[in-house]
């Protein structure tokens, strides 16, 4: 495990240099994360100016649950997203032997090489405007209430990475599939909203349930609404999911070719 | 014009290669409009109002907007600034071809795709879901959508141009280009309709030339502006159309004096 950490930390700190050394791409992408959170807030506002509730969510906790969502993103987006959009190009080109030669996971290699750390500027804003909210609107939230989001999100994030590993795990099988992550993206946009808009849409609700766990127990722990059946929901297919995210990508390596084998 | 209908035949030919990448982006289309749909059609019941839109009026917007996003946003132009990147800009400078005429060749090859599976994707959605469409019967007002297209279609081209001709300065293309991504799905209408801004933002951005090219198209098919709007607004496009173009020119003339490529 200290072996793992210490990986990790490497990673982080090169790619903090990586990040300094292409000074425009810092501006570029802060501003292009920002923004986006920014707008993601904004038609929450609109939607919510004339429609005091909306699927059953007031407006006050929509805009918790948009807070949450850019904290969430900012997080995934900035840890993950850039590993899982690389991970087609060096299947591609045969690349993928770097990682699997090395004494480290693989899985865990490759999804911890490339971080776009400027997606923390999303969580920090995000977390800003969180507490911001939660204070206007008299919300009071304690330190237990605080831990649970946490360990929600945290849920939540395992959950996501699981899901989108064992669809990118398919471009061993379609090297040139690299638009898969743009089809990821758009499941991912199912998170932003409350379940509720899904449950009446039944069939399409069970093919994209896994996702609307992602983010909505987390928020719904700050607004004290949720349930046990919701926290168990959420460990057990974070946890099935990370175990079946393995055990797809072990078993696509057998089909792996490389540019040198 | 010969070779660019060949530029147009192997832009299509290159598509039906990578057969199951392009059913994949659009697997993606369809669920980022199934999305918003869903969004709209349970946001907006059937017999109520909300924006001033009936749930027929939003639906078929939103529907609108989908099929449009196939005619005027599919491009291959954000091509361009890889291009200019990887130094194969030099092949081009010196064959006998226009560079922005190639890739507008190509842009027509992809909406062409793009237009043929848009077709068939929301002909099933229309028979599988039964929206409560708003068709259009008045061929003064589909003529003049069809010209507000045909403008919005030159103008996101040079959008995509100018996008492209940041690879003369920097290696990053990406990012203004997902800035630019942001700016269409809010300002352009393609989540939603301009006019449920509050009124001094809706007027502001009017003042823009982004919701001319989705949001006054559909505008116009939806019969909700009068005449002296729609000449107005077609006015206005082919204006940011011809500024946009000598804007073009000006940065073209000013990277190629900065463009270097080697070992071309």
């Amino acid at each position: 495990m200290t072996h793992y950490l210490t990986i990790y930390l490497i990673s982080l700190r090169l790619n903090f240099l990586r990040l300094l050394e292409y000074r425009a791409n810092f501006v570029n992408s802060t501003i292009s994360s920002v923004g986006w959170g920014v707008f993601s807030v904004i038609v929450i506002f609109l939607l919510t100016a004339k429609v005091p509730h909306f699927f059953g969510w007031t407006r006050n906790e929509l805009l918790v649950l948009s807070a949450c969502v850019n904290i969430f993103f900012g997080f995934f987006r900035g840890m993950f997203s850039g590993n899982f959009e690389t991970i087609s190009v060096v299947v591609k080109f045969g690349k993928l032997d770097g990682y699997l030669t090395k004494p480290v996971n693989s899985q865990f290699l490759i999804s911890t090489t490339y971080m776009t750390l400027t997606g923390l500027f999303r969580v920090v804003l995000g977390a800003l405007f969180l507490w911001y909210l939660l204070y206007i609107f008299n919300m009071p939230v304690n330190i237990f209430d605080v831990l649970l989001f946490m360990l929600l999100l945290g849920l939540g994030i395992i959950l996501l990475y699981s899901l989108w590993f064992i669809v990118i795990t398919l471009t061993i099988w379609y090297p040139n599939l690299s638009n898969i992550v743009g089809l990821m993206y758009a499941f991912d946009s199912t998170i932003r909203y409350p379940q509720e808009m899904y449950k009446q849409l039944q069939g399409v609700f069970f093919f994209i349930f896994p996702f609307t766990l992602v983010i909505i127990p987390a928020t719904k722990a700050l607004l004290h609404k949720v349930t046990i059946i919701e926290v168990l929901s959420l460990l057990l297919f974070s946890l099935v999911f990370l175990y079946l995210s393995n055990l797809f990508w072990r078993y696509a390596l057998r089909f792996y070719t490389s540019a040198s084998s | 014009m010969r070779k660019y209908w060949l530029v147009i035949k192997d832009t299509w030919d290159e598509i039906l290669t990578y057969r199951l990448s392009f059913i994949v982006w659009r697997i993606r289309t369809v669920f980022q409009l199934l999305t918003v749909y869903f969004l709209w059609l349970v946001l907006i019941p059937q017999g109520s109002q909300l924006f001033g839109y009936t749930q027929s009026l939003m639906l078929t917007y939103i529907l609108g907007t989908a099929f449009l996003s196939s005619v005027i946003l599919a491009t291959r132009s954000y091509e361009m600034g890889e291009n200019i990147n990887n130094g194969d800009l030099s092949i081009f400078l010196i064959r006998p071809i226009n560079y922005f005429y190639y890739w507008f060749a190509r842009d027509i090859g992809d909406k062409a795709m793009n237009i043929s599976f848009a077709v068939i994707e929301l002909s099933i959605l229309v028979v599988i879901l039964k929206p409560p469409l708003f068709f259009q019967h008045d061929m003064m007002i589909l003529f003049l959508t069809a010209i507000s297209i045909t403008f919005s279609i030159i103008m996101h081209f040079l959008f995509g141009s100018l996008l492209g001709m940041i690879g003369f300065w920097s290696p990053d293309v990406w990012a203004p280009r997902f800035i630019f991504f942001i700016i269409i799905n809010f300002f352009a209408g393609m989540l939603f309709p301009i006019d449920i801004l509050p009124k001094a933002v809706a007027t502001f951005f009017q003042f823009t030339p982004f919701p001319y090219l989705l949001y006054f198209p559909i505008k116009i098919y939806l019969g909700q502006l009068n005449s002296s709007h729609i000449y107005v607004g077609i006015l206005t496009t082919i204006l940011w159309t011809i500024l946009l173009s000598v804007f073009l020119k000006m940065v073209w003339l000013r990277g190629l004096r900065f463009y270097t490529a080697q070992g071309h």
